[in-house]
């Protein structure tokens, strides 16, 4: 039922949720740590520089300096590194004095930073390099001036300090990895809003699918819940509005339809009545035609075989609202089929020969079998009036899915149904021919048997055969359900 | 158009953080300056001029003059024309003036033509000296100028030439 589509609506925000948490911890912790190391290493630098200025600065120095006192000074430079221990290199001229036995000159301090600070001008200075395996190291260099004749004259001096940067590497990778284990929860905790807020737009939705899948199915009074005040709410409020309003149109159709049949039904009744006597009438003055003179007798036939077709066209009627009402009945029996196709046959005295059946022996079936005469009747019927003989009926017992099944082809010799008209011969009051308005037959005869057939849980379908007749098929189950 | 947009979105969400992370780690700098130089004390007297000797790399260093009796201008110069003594020579000091095997004192002199010029008479010919020993000599004379005159011009008068309005480059 819940199925995870891949660009859905719950997709799509669990990855908006998740981008941004990502972008905003990536951010947050990305500028957070460029701040915190420049100002770790600004500090760092910044501390170094000032504490070699202030350790050379106001020194005693008698220059040319010699070797012994350049080895003095920056062994003692060596002894009071700050932040860090650090190794410091002298250089003056061509004597090169450290704090450390060997090398007498720095690795890493670079031609660069010897130029900078040994020009007319000279400021203190750092770099900071890596040597060869990766390590980074912070070099200050700091040359030294004295003041002649009030004007500041380099000495031509220049003392460098070296300290590695491993321990500020450290805090700063520190940092990355805190960073990193900040953002994963962070990314993990930005799905339970992202799945709240799926499910808080999720519902109100899946809630109007299957509301108008209710609709759809003719539930018309579905509602839905209308909860918050926000765009699924007003989107709620207007199907209920809609339900509402399509509830209503088709009750009002429905009513009407009720009270047309109702209608149809009171006529039919009120008309039986004076129709019973005027048939009774007719019956008796129809024996006595032949004692009137011709053309009264001619006018009185008329008269009483109209009314008998007015009779039955008032049964049909009641028949047919008797359908509409639901009031129709099955009274259910066993039958053998070919009994009761036998015996509907010759009750109507089709068997001269007009018409042939073939049916099988011993299939027995659980049918209304007033209704079911009826129906063959009404179809053979209207196959030989409307076809024309040979009508040959087949019956078949067919195994089905729901059950077994009960077939009827009623099939005639005659042209065959016009294709336009095949969808409407099942229609009230249907005539194939439009000039020929009047007709043998009440006009509701197949409307009737399809009513009977729905009844029974089939159907009826209408087909012209290959050789060109008529096939009408009446399909119902084998063993009808009350 | 939205599609446009979602996708300049995506690609802005893509790499922004990369780009934000790019700078990790403790990244090599170029040189940066910071603060001024370390001021040392140098027992010299202030009056004294300054000898500039040669570094092997071909810079100029100061060695002043730290006996206690006060020295002349001219005495000065002639320190310069005489080389760098023990001291400096163990530093790896050495000038690019050409020798002067104690000749003639009256051959060198000093002396103030204006209120802003000095003017050095050497021994030796200065057209063709080079630059270093040109710096090394008037920087050594402007120095015996003293702290009154800021902005001291030198003219360096050789055998047959005479160069005008030299200037010391050294020292602010």
């Amino acid at each position: 039922m819940r199925r995870i589509a891949p660009f859905g609506l719950r997709t799509r925000l669990i990855a908006a949720f998740l981008l941004v948490a990502a972008i905003s911890a990536v951010s947050t912790a990305a500028l957070t740590y460029q701040k915190a190391r420049n100002a770790i290493l600004a500090q760092s630098q910044d501390m170094a520089v000032s504490t070699l200025r202030d350790q050379l600065d106001s020194k005693n120095l008698r220059i040319p300096m010699d070797q012994e006192t350049l080895q003095a000074l920056v062994s003692e430079f060596a002894k009071r590194g700050k932040p860090r221990p650090w190794a410091v290199f002298g250089e003056y001229a061509d004597l090169r004095a450290s704090s450390h036995i060997n090398p007498p000159t720095s690795s890493v301090v670079t031609d660069e930073l010897r130029r900078q600070v040994v020009s007319a001008n000279p400021h203190g200075a750092f770099q900071r390099v890596e040597d060869a395996s990766g390590t980074p190291y912070l070099t200050v260099a700091m040359p030294a001036v004295f003041t002649h004749q009030g004007k500041r004259e380099p000495t031509g001096l220049v003392v460098y300090a070296v300290m590695p940067l491993t321990t500020e590497r450290e805090t700063v990778d520190a940092m990355v990895d805190a960073a990193k284990q900040g953002a994963v929860p962070g990314l993990a905790i930005a799905v339970v809003p992202a799945l709240l807020a799926a499910r808080g737009v999720l519902r109100p939705v899946r809630h109007m699918r299957r509301a108008a899948e209710r609709l759809g199915r003719g539930r018309l009074d579905t509602r839905i819940e209308v909860r918050g005040a926000d765009e699924l709410a007003g989107l709620a409020r207007t199907f209920n509005e809609t339900a509402r309003a399509l509830e209503q149109s088709v009750s009002e159709l429905q009513d009407a339809e009720v009270r047309a049949r109702r209608f149809a039904s009171d006529v039919s009744h009120e008309l039986r009545t004076p129709l019973a006597g005027m048939l009774a009438v007719t019956e008796v003055l129809d024996e006595d035609a032949e004692r009137l003179d011709p053309d009264t007798a001619k006018a009185l036939r008329l008269i009483s075989a109209e009314t008998g077709k007015l009779a039955d066209l008032v049964e049909d009627l009641m028949e047919i609202s008797r359908f509409d009402a639901r009031a129709a009945e099955l009274n259910l029996d066993d039958v053998d089929i070919a009994v009761a196709v036998t015996k509907t046959l010759e009750r109507r005295h089709w068997d001269d020969g007009r018409v042939t059946a073939e049916l099988p022996s011993g299939v027995r079936a659980r049918l209304d079998p007033r209704r079911f005469d009826v129906v063959l009747a009404n179809l053979v019927g209207n196959a030989l009036q409307h076809g024309g003989a040979p009508v040959t009926v087949t019956v078949t017992a067919l195994p089905g899915p729901d059950g077994e099944r009960l077939l009827i082809e009623v099939a005639d010799s005659g042209p065959g149904i016009a294709p336009e008209v095949l969808p409407h011969i099942f229609d009230r009051f249907f005539k194939a021919d439009a000039a020929r308005t009047r007709s043998a037959g009440s006009g509701l005869g197949l409307a009737i048997t399809l009513e009977n057939a729905r009844l029974h849980g089939g159907t009826l379908y209408a087909a012209n055969g290959p050789g060109g007749g008529a096939v009408l098929t009446l399909d119902m189950p084998l063993e009808a359900d009350a | 158009m939205t599609r446009l947009r979602n996708a300049a979105a995506a690609v802005a969400a893509l790499l922004g953080p990369p780009l934000l992370l790019a700078g990790c780690g403790i990244k090599p700098t170029g040189v940066v300056e910071s603060g001024a130089a370390a001021n040392v004390v140098v027992n010299a007297p202030d009056r004294a001029g300054v000898v500039y000797f040669v570094t092997p790399d071909d810079k100029l260093v100061p060695s002043p003059q730290v006996d206690s009796t006060l020295p002349s201008p001219v005495g000065t110069v002639l320190r310069l024309l005489s080389g760098p003594g023990p001291q400096e020579r163990a530093a790896g000091l050495g000038t690019r003036l050409p020798g002067w095997e104690g000749g003639a004192p009256a051959a060198v002199s000093v002396s103030f033509t204006s209120p802003q010029s000095i003017e050095v008479k050497v021994p030796f010919t200065v057209m063709d000296l080079p630059e270093l020993a040109m710096r090394q000599l008037v920087c050594t004379v402007a120095s015996v100028a003293g702290s009154e005159i800021p902005d001291v011009r030198v003219t360096v008068r050789g055998p047959g030439t005479t160069l005008f309005g030299e200037r010391c480059d050294i020292g602010r």
